[in-house]
């Protein structure tokens, strides 16, 4: 078990909470006022789904997907300051004022989209941390399986079905926590290959 | 579990950069509560998270044993404060001893405050506790120095953390954190292109 390979599982709890988090909050109502505020429940499904397959299939190819999901949840985490803040009606001139800042919907909150995007992209760059190794079949299978319910979960909240979606990121989450329950009690048949072929 | 040299820099950047994003979200919320009469362990949180941005930022600057045992506590108490904290914002949701079936109610995640967001904390304690395990034995983490910008990003965050303690200044030491925080993410995307190029 390599620190990298904790980062990249790390990173699917860390969006899969947060696509929990903003697909409760995110109702319907609010995307049917904004249809943007779909932007963070579609962003950290498909991070989610990623660092999932990377934890899978670890290869150039789900390697650069992450990088690619890395890079769109940090741009919808600084879109989302930029609405959570507008959407109170405030003028930026006014950003000194204390009730510009209070209340709902949370200013700053949507960072943490750009937090996970950044962690990441540091993982899956991050390439003297160590191998993304070989692993047991079916830790790879159960991550597998995680990264393909994610993927569902984003089809199903971009269609806005949340309640089916919520439900999505949550199996994902489960499955994958199977994988890595599987892969620390496996780990001495961990070989150290770099799994990037 | 121990992570070295520059991968440290960019998790260590990382986790302060979440912190202050949970001290702006815990502070906003928890001191007009104060203000408005309201019980003061609300101010738990928003102290112990001033704390564990001092500790970050120190073990950063001062790389060391002493500063290294300090983030440690900070992150461990932080866990606490997280995993603790959920009991309360599950209180003001209508969960108590003499109704805990309202822990079932399925509009309990959309509760305000949510009962899951002190939880938060305690993710963000998992990153500090990796970044900072083993400071003082990773040389090429203590021979980097800390550069100019970054040190520019504590004095800011340093500055919101004071303004943010009182209700009259609140709104200027947000504005502050923001600036901080978006300063903290542009210098952690730097330094994770800048270890790609050098490891190319």
């Amino acid at each position: 078990m390599t620190v990298r390979r904790f980062l990249v599982a790390f990173t699917v709890v860390f969006a899969g909470a947060l696509a929990i988090e903003t697909l409760n909050y995110h109702t319907i109502a609010t995307i049917a006022k904004d249809r943007w505020a779909m932007a963070p429940d579609l962003s950290g499904a498909l991070l989610l789904s990623a660092a999932l397959l990377v934890l899978a299939w670890p290869r150039r190819a789900s390697i650069a997907f992450m990088i690619g999901a890395g890079g769109i949840s940090i741009v919808v985490g600084l879109a989302g300051i930029v609405f959570h803040f507008a959407s109170r009606g405030v003028p930026l001139v006014n950003a000194g004022v204390v009730t510009s800042w209070l209340g709902n919907p949370p200013p700053l909150a949507p960072l943490e989209f750009a937090v996970v995007g950044t962690l990441g992209l540091m993982t899956a760059l991050w390439e003297r941390g160590g191998p993304l190794a070989q692993i047991p079949s079916i830790a790879s299978a159960c991550y597998g399986l995680g990264a393909i319910l994610g993927l569902a979960a984003l089809m199903l909240a971009a269609t806005t079905a949340l309640a089916p979606a919520t439900a999505g990121v949550i199996a994902a989450l489960v499955i994958g926590a199977l994988g890595y329950l599987v892969e620390i009690t496996h780990s001495d048949r961990v070989t150290g290959l770099d799994g990037r072929g | 579990m121990s992570i070295t040299g520059e991968a440290r820099r960019q998790l260590l950047l990382l986790t302060t950069l979440y912190f202050a994003i949970l001290f702006l979200e815990s502070d906003v919320n928890h001191v007009p509560l104060l203000s408005a009469g309201w019980l003061t362990y609300a101010l738990i949180p928003v102290v112990w998270l001033s704390f564990s941005l001092l500790a970050l930022m120190a073990a950063q600057l001062w790389p060391s044993a002493a500063t290294s045992r300090l983030l440690q506590v900070a992150m461990i108490g932080a866990a606490l404060v997280g995993i603790i904290g959920v009991f309360p914002h599950l209180a003001a949701n209508g969960v108590t001893w003499n109704n805990p079936g309202a822990l079932f109610n399925p509009a309990l995640l959309h509760g305000q405050p949510g009962p899951q967001w002190p939880l938060a904390i305690t993710i963000g304690a998992v990153l500090g506790l990796i970044g900072g395990n083993g400071i003082a034995q990773d040389a090429a983490f203590q021979r980097a120095a800390v550069g100019w910008p970054t040190r520019i990003a504590f004095i800011l965050v340093l500055i919101g953390v004071a303004l943010s303690d009182s209700l009259a200044t609140l709104g200027w030491g947000s504005s502050v954190i923001v600036v901080a925080a978006l300063f903290l993410l542009a210098i952690t995307l730097r330094e994770i292109m800048a270890a790609e190029r050098n490891a190319a």
